[in-house]
C-alpha cells in the first residue's frame, strides 16, 4: 500500500513540475517575442524622430539601429 | 641703396617661403550641440551621450598642393563603438579623399563603395574676421540641403578659413574655398583646429582611395533604405555587411 501510494505521489509530483516548466517555457517565449516586436518599434520611431529632425538616411539609420540595441539589451 | 635692396630681397624670400605651402598635416576636433527637437524625445538620452563622447574624436587631413586624405585617428581613453554614433553624428563616415572639384568618401556599410560629392559651389565670402591658432581667417558662409522624404531642411555652413593657408581643402570633405578651413561649422556640429603643422620635413604620404564603385548621395540612401526595410523581428538591426 505504501509502495502504491509512494508511486502515486511521485507520478503526481513529476507531473506537475513538468507542467510547471512548461508553462514557464511559454512564458518566456512570449516574453522574448514581446521584447522583439517592440525593439522593432523602437527602432522604427528613433528612425523617424531622427528623419523628421533633419537628420539623414546615414545617421537616422544608425539612431534607429542604437534605439534596436538598447532595447535589446533591457 | 644697396640696404634698401638687400632689405626687399629679404622680404621677399620670407614672403615666399612662408608663401609657399607645399603639405601639411592638420588635426581637428570636433563638438556637436544638440538638436532642439530631440529634446524630451526618445533620442535625447542616446543624443546626449553622442555629444559627449564627441571630445574624444580627433581627426587629422594630409594635404599637398593637389590632394588631401581626411581620417578619423583613434579615440584615446574610449573603445571605437562608444565613439561610433559621435562619427555619425558629426557627418563622418569614413576617410575621405579630395581634390579640387570633388571629394570620395569610402563607405564600408551597406556594401563597398565610394561616395561622390562636388564640392561646394555656392560659398558666400564675408568681410568678417577672426584669428584661429595665430592665423587670420575670413568666413565663408553656405547651406547643407537634407530631402530625406520627411521634408526639405536646409542647414546654416560656416567656414573659417585662412589664406594665408593657400590650399582649397577642409576638414570632411569641404573646400573649395581661397585657403585652408581651419574651422567648419555644419548645422550643429563643429570641426575646430587643434594642430597646425606645415611644410612637413617628409612630404605626407597621402593614398588613394580603393578602387570601389563610385555612387552619389541617392544611390546611398536608397541602399540604406533597403537595408532597413529588410529589417525582421529576430535582428532589427541586420549588418549591412552581411546583407548586401
Amino acid at each position: 500500500m505504501k509502495k502504491l501510494l509512494f508511486t502515486v505521489f511521485a507520478v503526481v509530483g513529476f507531473s506537475a513540475i513538468s507542467v510547471a516548466n512548461n508553462h514557464v517555457e511559454v512564458e518566456k517565449l512570449k516574453v522574448e517575442s514581446v521584447v522583439l516586436a517592440n525593439c522593432m518599434q523602437d527602432q522604427a520611431a528613433a528612425f523617424d524622430e531622427c528623419m523628421s529632425n533633419g537628420c539623414g538616411y546615414w545617421e537616422s539609420y544608425f539612431f534607429g539601429a542604437g534605439a534596436w540595441g538598447t532595447c535589446m539589451r533591457g | 641703396m644697396i640696404n634698401r635692396l638687400i632689405a626687399i630681397v629679404t622680404f621677399f624670400i620670407v614672403f615666399n617661403s612662408f608663401a609657399q605651402i607645399q603639405n601639411g598635416k592638420i588635426e581637428y576636433g570636433v563638438s556637436i550641440e544638440m538638436i532642439e527637437g530631440f529634446k524630451g524625445g526618445i533620442l535625447e538620452k542616446s543624443y546626449t551621450e553622442t555629444m559627449n563622447n564627441a571630445k574624444y574624436l580627433s581627426f587629422t587631413l594630409l594635404f599637398d598642393k593637389e590632394n588631401t586624405a581626411f581620417y578619423s585617428n583613434e579615440a584615446l581613453g574610449l573603445g571605437n563603438q562608444d565613439v561610433f554614433m559621435s562619427k555619425v553624428s558629426a557627418g563622418y563616415m569614413n576617410e575621405v579623399y579630395q581634390n579640387k572639384d570633388f571629394s570620395l568618401c569610402v563607405v564600408n556599410g551597406f556594401g563597398n563603395y565610394l561616395l561622390k560629392t562636388d564640392a561646394v559651389k555656392d560659398w558666400v565670402l564675408e568681410n568678417e574676421t577672426k584669428e584661429i591658432e595665430g592665423f587670420l581667417c575670413y568666413k565663408a558662409t553656405s547651406t547643407k540641403k537634407v530631402n530625406n522624404g520627411k521634408g526639405n531642411f536646409v542647414f546654416p555652413v560656416i567656414a573659417w578659413y585662412c589664406p594665408k593657408i593657400p590650399v582649397s581643402f577642409g576638414p570632411n570633405g569641404y573646400g573649395n574655398l581661397p585657403g585652408l578651413i581651419l574651422e567648419l561649422q555644419v548645422r550643429n556640429v563643429v570641426y575646430g583646429v587643434k594642430k597646425i603643422d606645415l611644410n612637413l620635413s617628409k612630404p605626407p604620404v597621402i593614398g588613394k582611395p580603393k578602387d570601389y564603385p563610385i555612387i552619389n548621395q541617392e544611390e546611398l540612401d536608397e541602399k540604406i533604405m533597403t537595408v532597413y526595410k529588410n529589417r525582421n523581428s529576430t535582428n532589427g538591426f541586420i549588418k549591412p555587411e552581411n546583407k548586401l
